[in-house]
């Protein structure tokens, strides 16, 4: 294997940015293949790692800041990130290829005007963006994560502002002062961490359950994290931001709430799991109680995106639930339900996207029968779907079932509120999604076909690869599990010894 | 070994559902090439399950199977427990399996002409063979994941193929006729996908229990160390009866049972030999194979362990089959659509099966005989309720209505179907020497063993709708084929297009179906007195042996064969020639001969009158369950939209929104002036001041309030922290 690995990853990523923009401004839209070509390398890196991740973890170290704390800048790929970065990146990829035809129309049909800047921009910072996530997931400080975090939120923050739909600006600064808020939280989680255990670095983390004051960093870092998640009462910023952003940044952007935050939160809090044992139960209540709510808003909404953001809140809420637990199984379904999850909300949002496209709208009320016309859009709906309702074939089934057995396991040991949070997540709140899901396809797909869309032809070819090929790996990941599960419980055993 | 070695080593019970499976990905490739090859392929891939099948039924004979084989290791529990999937061959699901696969494929063979020039075959063949897969998936798994794998599977396509005619053109639609409520195809498919739903989160609930107790999902570890696990279990009061509960869910939702059987009536608003797939051969058979495989746990837990709550299973189930039986047997005697009449007769006769099944665990000497009982009905019925569907796809066929109503004096038309749907409705009915007399005769036989008072009970209101299902099959045969015909037949004619026979590819299978059934009838007459020749006895050793694999050797030793007496057969036969009787001389008046004219005789009384209303309104469940969970849910969700996301919420929004664009006017001053995003804002400094003057100009002017707020309230936060003695 190459030595520096991760750093040529995290360098590959980030430095074609300035040359994506210079030659941007000359070559406009075809820009996206440079982008594409770094993102898909950088994933098949990552796929080559699987079998290393299994039995052993590459952790790069260089040296940093010395002053006034020494810092490293570390590199961590082991059986949690790994698996987690290369789904991520593989949504990028998918939505950067979609993004082609999209951005297109949405320049033409609207308020700005498309220039070879506007491509330019929106391809360095598409990047950057992914990048940054990306970064993330391989920190092993936390300076360096919140750094790596906070330009993911600069970069995204951008996109929705100079190529969001509506009040864009007002959206756009919603998402960055919530955002803000949690990350605010976080911070002083972070701060909290190193007053306590007088290191950033995650690893030290391990033991901070036995030091005073453990319980209010794992507080502030878990509330930071759910203003990122949309847990109830956070959620103000997300349906609009999810809805209002052009389709491949929501994507992205469903796809780095959900996994991002499912990722910091297992890598960061089980060490917690002491001294949050308590509230545990009461944060699995919150996620429930999210997840009851954003689904029956879900059933709501007229709007196809608003319906993704909501039902992508209240699903998301489903990988609280299983971190809280703090048992192995919830953990590691936890961990996958965000891979199956980021999966299908990137598929779902590039799905409503494609109505977009070929519809010109986005209301439900004016769709009907759609089966016909594009019947590669109704497939990569039911693999989403599919995934998120958690039937077989589809990954979800595996990940949500897995959950749910820890959420199972936790009240059988914890007690009745926590019994009851885990029957109703698998209950009612299964019964919710399904509602809402074949509601759905019912209205866009079937019945009759408005006279109006008479004309709508089959998408793109590339948006069509990009729906299959996300579609496929849910399928794939759905019969071969231990693909993704088997790096995932090396992670596991690791923080909850035997 | 490796995956391919295994599978090389037993062929049969791997390749039954893979072939099936692989075929149906194979559909929309073989139909780009040419429309023959991809329908004589669904064909071939149907017939090659049949064969698998097959292959496993010499082991069958023999009374050698192999049991357990493990496949793959899926994936590793926390436990450390591998969740290996396999395949488990014993004679429950040899023989289930041969159903399945040999009816599945008539039907296929059937669908050829009767789908034949239908433009979107690609995804019905894709469908039905995927359909096939799962369904033979669900009953070879050797572990209730795998099992619950094929379980949803079936559950998907059969959503894809109620609602097959998704355009909802008029003429697709189900129930009525006006002023009676009508649903669309579409709906109908979602219909049974959300309620069979309910049925699965349940059983999903038990086996998250099963998971935490049991610590496996394997039947032959679950069966064979149930006495380990269902002590521990029973040590929390309640819990091993919530287990039971829970578990039947499932079955009771998939099998469509009380009171998870609406969706049933609808569910054939697909093509009719959809609609023969489902009622038949697979779907809600799936539900009694499950109940049938999961029994000995509870059979262990109420003998062995003598736990009451462990016998709330087979009570329970005793008591919702022999209800839905009664129930379902009620509508169908008021019923006008053809094809629901028979629906709800499939209600009916699995609350038969579910019954059987039931009263296996009412003493521990009718453990056998009530599973045999079950199974023997099961596949008994397959045979004759799949002859009765694809034959009244023929008369929908040539008619193109789905009312009885507007048939009427078929006979004359349709010689083939008047006949085997005729000897297909004796079996239904019971009239011996035919199958069905046999497997419903072995469940009252089930019931006078069990011996209890509640069995008993349960008895008589078995004997009641034997009578009613009497009645009814002779409604529904003279209304379809004798008398005059109606208006519409009249019409028809007179248009020039009189009903005509179905082609011969379509009245073979059926041809085939009531061949097999009634020489199974009459192995049945004479094993009377060649016992080795009755089916029934075959089958009561089958279940024998499946039981004594699974079981603990101490518990199976035990376990002994108990020969009906010869009282108690003879008892048997008088309750059903006794419901033969009553409902053969209601029905004969009524239908038949037309004596008396039923419209009138209910109209002439308003009891009458009422109940009919009752019954016609299906107990008015129907509606019940849609005003209380359909339409109280979306008033529940959208008061609470618009009451407060809409206007607690987006008003909310709006306020932050504003402190936001104070706050981040000063986020941006930072990214400006500050050290750490200098970077960023050297690389691409026109966009940032370019928002930095956008920005600008909608300042309001709260900005110093709003930035005192939340310093404010950062400060605070840190304070009550300090205070509190978290640092």
């Amino acid at each position: 294997m190459v030595n520096n690995i991760l750093i040529l990853m995290i360098l590959a990523a980030f430095l074609p940015a300035p040359l994506v923009y210079i030659l941007g401004r000359s070559m406009g839209k075809k820009v996206s293949w440079i982008v594409f070509t770094v993102l898909l390398g950088v994933t098949i890196a990552l796929a080559g790692l699987f079998s290393t991740v299994q039995h052993d973890v590459i952790l790069e170290e260089y040296s940093w800041v010395s002053a006034p704390v020494s810092l490293t800048f570390g590199l961590l790929a082991d059986g949690l990130s790994v698996p987690m970065m290369f789904t991520y990146l593989f949504v990028s990829a998918g939505a950067t290829l979609f993004s082609v035809p999209y951005m297109e129309r949405r320049f033409s049909l609207d308020d700005i005007e498309e220039s070879n800047e506007q491509w330019a921009r929106f391809y360095t910072f598409f990047l950057l963006y992914s990048a940054s996530v990306g970064a993330c997931m391989l920190s092993t400080n936390l300076i360096q994560f919140f750094m790596f975090f906070e330009l993911a939120l600069v970069f995204s923050w951008l996109l929705i502002f100079l190529f969001g739909y509506g009040d864009s600006k007002r959206n756009s600064l919603l998402y960055f002062l919530w955002t803000h808020i949690g990350g605010g939280a976080f911070l002083v989680g972070i701060l909290g961490a190193y007053w306590t255990v007088g290191s950033f670095e995650i690893a030290d983390l391990a033991h901070i359950a036995d030091y005073a004051g453990a319980f209010w960093v794992g507080l502030a870092l878990s509330l930071g994290l759910f203003v990122k998640i949309g847990a109830l009462g956070f959620h103000g910023w997300m349906p609009d931001t999810y809805s209002e952003s052009p389709a491949p940044v929501s994507a992205v952007l469903g796809a780095t709430s959900v996994m991002l935050s499912t990722y910091t939160m297992s890598r960061l809090l089980p060490p917690f799991q002491a001294v949050l044992h308590d509230i545990s139960g009461w944060f699995m209540l919150w996620a429930l109680a999210t997840i009851l709510y954003a689904g029956v808003m879900a059933l709501v909404q007229k709007d196809t995106k608003r319906l993704v953001a909501y039902l992508s809140m209240s699903q998301m809420n489903y990988c609280v639930l299983g971190v809280f637990t703090f048992v192995p199984f919830g953990v590691l379904g936890a961990i996958s339900y965000s891979i199956s999850h980021g999966l299908a909300i990137g598929l779902l949002f590039m799905v409503s996207g494609a109505l977009l496209y070929r519809t010109e709208s986005r209301d439900m009320t004016e769709m009907g029968g759609l089966a016909e016309k594009l019947p590669i859009v109704i497939l990569a709906t039911l693999a989403g779907f599919l995934t998120i309702g958690g039937v077989p074939p589809a990954v979800g089934f595996k990940s949500k079932f897995i959950l749910l057995s820890g959420a199972m396991v936790r009240g059988f040991e914890s007690g009745m509120l926590e019994l009851i949070v885990a029957i109703l997540a698998g209950s009612l709140a299964t019964l919710i999604t399904l509602g809402y899901e074949f509601r759905t396809v019912w209205r866009v797909f079937y019945g009759d076909l408005p006279e109006k869309l008479k004309e709508v032809k089959s998408v793109p070819t590339v948006m069509a690869i990009t729906l299959l090929a996300l579609g496929a790996l849910s399928i794939i990941l759905g019969i071969w599990p231990a693909l993704i599960t088997n790096p995932l419980e090396v992670y596991i055993e690791h923080i909850f010894p035997h | 070994m490796t995956v391919i070695e295994t599978i090389m080593q037993h062929p049969g019970p791997f390749l039954a559902w893979m072939l099936p499976i692989f075929g149906a990905l194979m559909m929309p490739v073989l139909g780009r090439i040419n429309h023959k090859l991809r329908d004589y392929g669904a064909v071939a891939f149907a017939f090659s399950a049949v064969v698998a099948a097959a292959s496993m039924v010499p082991d069958l004979l023999s009374g050698h199977t192999a049991g357990d084989i493990k496949l793959i290791t899926w994936m590793t529990l926390p436990n450390g427990t591998p969740l290996e999937f396999g395949v488990l061959v014993d004679p429950l699901s040899i023989i289930i399996a041969n159903v399945v696969a040999f009816i599945s494929f008539l039907i296929v063979v059937y669908s050829t002409s009767y789908m034949h020039g239908d433009p979107h075959l690609d995804r019905y063949w894709f469908l039905f063979l995927y359909f096939i897969g799962n369904m033979l998936l669900l009953v070879m798994a050797n572990n209730l994941v795998m099992t619950l794998i094929g379980w949803e599977g079936v559950g998907i396509c059969s959503y894809g193929l109620i609602g097959y005619y998704y355009r909802d053109a008029k003429e697709r639609w189900l129930g009525g006729p006006p002023p009676t409520e009508m649903y669309p195809p579409s709906h109908a498919g979602m219909k049974a996908f959300v309620v069979t739903g309910i049925g699965d989160v349940l059983i999903l609930g038990a086996i998250f229990i099963l998971y935490y107790y049991a610590g496996t999902f394997n039947y032959h570890d679950l069966i064979h160390h149930s006495t380990e696990w269902l002590s521990h279990m029973a040590q929390v009061p309640g819990l091993v009866a919530l287990f039971a509960v829970l578990l039947l869910g499932g079955p009771i939702g998939k099998s469509a049972q009380f009171p998870l059987h609406e969706w049933l009536p609808e569910a054939m608003a697909g093509p009719t030999s959809v609609s023969a797939l489902i009622h038949a051969a697979t779907m809600v058979k799936a539900g009694v194979y499950l109940v049938a495989r999961m029994s000995p746990v509870f059979y262990v837990g109420t003998w062995t362990l003598n736990l009451p709550e462990a016998q709330v299973y087979f009570i329970a189930i005793a008591l919702v089959g022999a209800f839905t039986c009664f129930l379902a047997a009620t509508q169908a005697l008021v019923a006008v659509e053809l094809k629901k009449i028979l629906a709800y007769s499939t209600v009916s006769q699995i609350g038969y099966m579910m019954l059987g099944l039931g009263l296996s665990g009412f003493s521990e000497g009718a453990y056998i005989p009530g599973l045999t009982a079950g199974i023997y009905h099961l596949a008994s019925h397959a045979m004759f309720k799949g002859a009765l569907f694809l034959g009244a796809g023929s008369v929908i066929h040539a008619v193109h209505t789905i009312y009885t109503f507007n048939m009427g004096g078929l006979k004359k038309y349709m010689k083939y179907s008047y006949v085997l749907m005729g000897i297909a409705t004796l079996s239904l009915s019971g009239v011996p020497p035919f199958s069905g007399f046999w497997s419903k005769d072995a469940v009252f036989l089930a019931a006078l063993e069990a011996g209890t008072p509640l069995a008993y009970a349960l008895l008589f209101v078995g004997v009641v709708s034997a009578a009613m299902t009497f009645a009814y099959s002779i409604r529904y045969i003279s209304n379809t084929f004798r008398g005059d015909a109606s208006k519409y037949i009249h019409d028809m004619e007179h248009h020039g297009h009189a009903p005509h026979e179905a082609p011969k590819v379509m009245w073979v299978p059926i041809a085939i179906l009531v061949v097999l059934f009634s020489i199974t009838g009459l192995l049945g007459l004479v094993g009377v007195f060649v016992p080795n020749l009755n089916p029934e006895i075959f089958i009561e050793e089958a279940m024998h042996n499946t039981v004594h694999h699974l079981l603990p050797p101490e518990i199976a030793d035990q376990m002994h064969v108990t020969h009906i007496s010869g009282t108690t057969k003879l008892i048997g036969a008088g309750l059903s020639a006794l419901a033969l009787a009553v409902g053969g001389f209601l029905g004969y008046n009524f239908y038949w001969a037309r004596n008396w004219d039923s419209w009138a005789w209910v109209q002439a009384s308003d009891t009458r009158k009422s109940i009919h209303n009752f019954l016609w309104n299906r107990w008015y469940m129907n509606a019940f369950f849609y005003r209380v969970f359909v339409d109280g849910i979306l008033n529940f969700k959208q008061v609470l939209y618009d009451g407060f996301e809409a206007k607690a919420l987006v008003p909310l929004s709006d306020v932050v929104a504003s402190v936001s664009q104070s706050f981040s006017e000063m986020t941006y001053q930072v990214l400006e002036e500050g050290a750490i995003f200098g970077v960023i804002n050297k690389g691409v400094p026109s966009v940032i001041i370019g928002a930095y003057h956008r920005i600008k100009k909608t300042q309001t002017g709260l900005l110093s309030m709003n930035l005192v707020y939340v310093v404010v309230m950062l400060i605070a936060i840190i304070v009550l922290m300090l205070e509190t003695g978290g640092f």
